[in-house]
């Protein structure tokens, strides 16, 4: 019975051990320092997937379960986008954000080219034209911050990073 | 025993809760999202109108017909559609827009938290108030759809008695949807309960839109009420006269 009660503790410490997740809250405030409602936090962990979403209430407070190393996604209609890394200590966040236009669908953006296909490290540069127009097929959404493109003249297929806003 | 009977009576003398709000603006748009309903054999398109802190959800055919019917001269054409309907009831281009919540309004104050539905039953309007409801979403992030060009991805949960799939887009962050659908990292743009309704977004715009407006053209008087108190009375056979079709509800719970 004892050593059923120690095994029981072992499990459960070393459960804590491994998971290193911390609550991050915060406020979301406008330019003007009013407090924003309805902003949507998405946390994407650190393969790209969607970890849980929150939203902020009427007095703009948030709370989200995270972990190190995740990131955390603020959009609102009508706002830029903000991105915020998660660290293991994180004190209560003020998040300022900025009026952007309201713009649906047209995804205008610049595209930062972050990484290529199989590892091989590409040189950093800017795309600043449509996406459509460039000689890229697009192959998988893999959220709204990331997809995959394949570049159609060298055949590399590309990761990149789309910054919306 | 007497005393009971003093204040039932004073209670019934001045029924508190009744209240004619008229036609005014809440707040501006930044977005309105039209749907297109479909419940059996039933049609209707309503209008998900997003503000800053309020938005609002209703039948475009309802707010037409309400316009109409506050002015005696337009209200014959609205007669007039309907008796073409009861005269022609096998003509489906005749049959006027209908549904489960055909008639309702409905308001969602995030400053307040609150979701209020006016809805009316048997000629007398009622208000319901209750906190924003909150669905339990079990997201399936490979199942996706394009919808009016947007990528979408499926969620379910069930909800007040009914098993609802949604695919909702992270394009929009908008935590909203059609009814009192919402709570999605972004706008629910399709909702479906299958053997019952169908309700799939038809348009977007944000560029000159409507205020979010309170609604009530005819100056009804909308008593408040309970929802559990509604839904029981409006689930009752015996409310409803005598061979009635009753479109069954939104909500079972």
């Amino acid at each position: 019975m004892k050593m059923l009660k120690i095994i029981c503790l072992l499990i459960f410490l070393s459960a804590l051990s491994v998971s290193v997740q911390t609550v991050v809250t915060g406020k979301v405030v406008d330019e003007h320092g009013e407090s924003l409602s309805s902003v949507i936090i998405k946390r994407y962990t650190q393969g790209y997937k969607l970890g849980g979403y929150a939203s902020s209430i009427s007095d703009g407070s948030f709370s989200i379960k995270a972990e190190a190393g995740d990131s955390l996604i603020f959009s609102m209609l009508g706002f830029k986008t903000q991105r915020i890394a998660v660290s293991s200590n994180m004190k209560p966040l003020t998040i300022r954000m900025s009026d952007g236009a309201i713009r649906l669908r047209k995804i205008k953006v610049k595209v930062e080219v972050q990484v290529t296909y199989e590892g091989q490290a590409d040189d950093s540069k800017v795309l600043d034209y449509p996406f459509s127009k460039r000689d890229c097929k697009l192959v998988k959404i893999v959220n709204d911050n990331f997809f995959i493109a394949e570049n159609i003249s060298s055949s590399n297929m590309q990761k990149v990073q789309n910054g919306i806003n | 025993m007497t005393c009971t009977k003093i204040i039932v009576l004073i209670l019934l003398l001045f029924p508190t809760a009744l209240m004619a709000q008229q036609t005014h603006v809440l707040e501006p748009s930044i977005m309105e999202v039209a749907y297109h309903e479909i419940s059996g054999k039933y049609n209707d398109d309503y209008a998900l109108r997003v503000g800053k802190s309020m938005s609002q959800y209703f039948s475009y055919h309802k707010l037409r017909d309400d316009s109409l019917s506050s002015n005696a001269q337009t209200s014959m054409i609205i007669l007039q559609e309907m008796l073409d309907e009861a005269n022609n009831r096998n003509d489906a281009s005749k049959q006027r827009a209908s549904g489960p919540d055909h008639g309702d309004y409905f308001y969602r104050s995030q400053a307040n938290n609150t979701f209020d539905t006016y809805t009316s039953f048997m000629g007398q309007g009622y208000k319901i108030t209750e906190p924003i409801p909150i669905q339990d979403w079990n997201i399936v992030t490979d199942s996706t759809r394009q919808i009016l060009g947007y990528h979408c991805c499926m969620a379910m949960t069930t909800f007040r008695g009914r098993q609802w799939t949604v695919y909702y887009t992270e394009d929009i962050p908008v935590p909203l949807g059609p009814w009192k659908l919402g709570g999605l990292p972004g706008l629910i743009l399709f909702a479906e309960v299958k053997g019952f309704i169908t309700i799939e977004a038809s348009g977007i715009k944000t560029k000159s839109t409507s205020p979010v407006t309170f609604y009530n053209f005819l100056n009804k008087k909308y008593e408040a009420i309970q929802r559990d108190v509604y839904i029981k009375e409006r689930s009752n056979p015996k409310a409803y006269p005598k061979n009635t079709i009753v479109i069954p509800q939104m909500e079972l719970q």
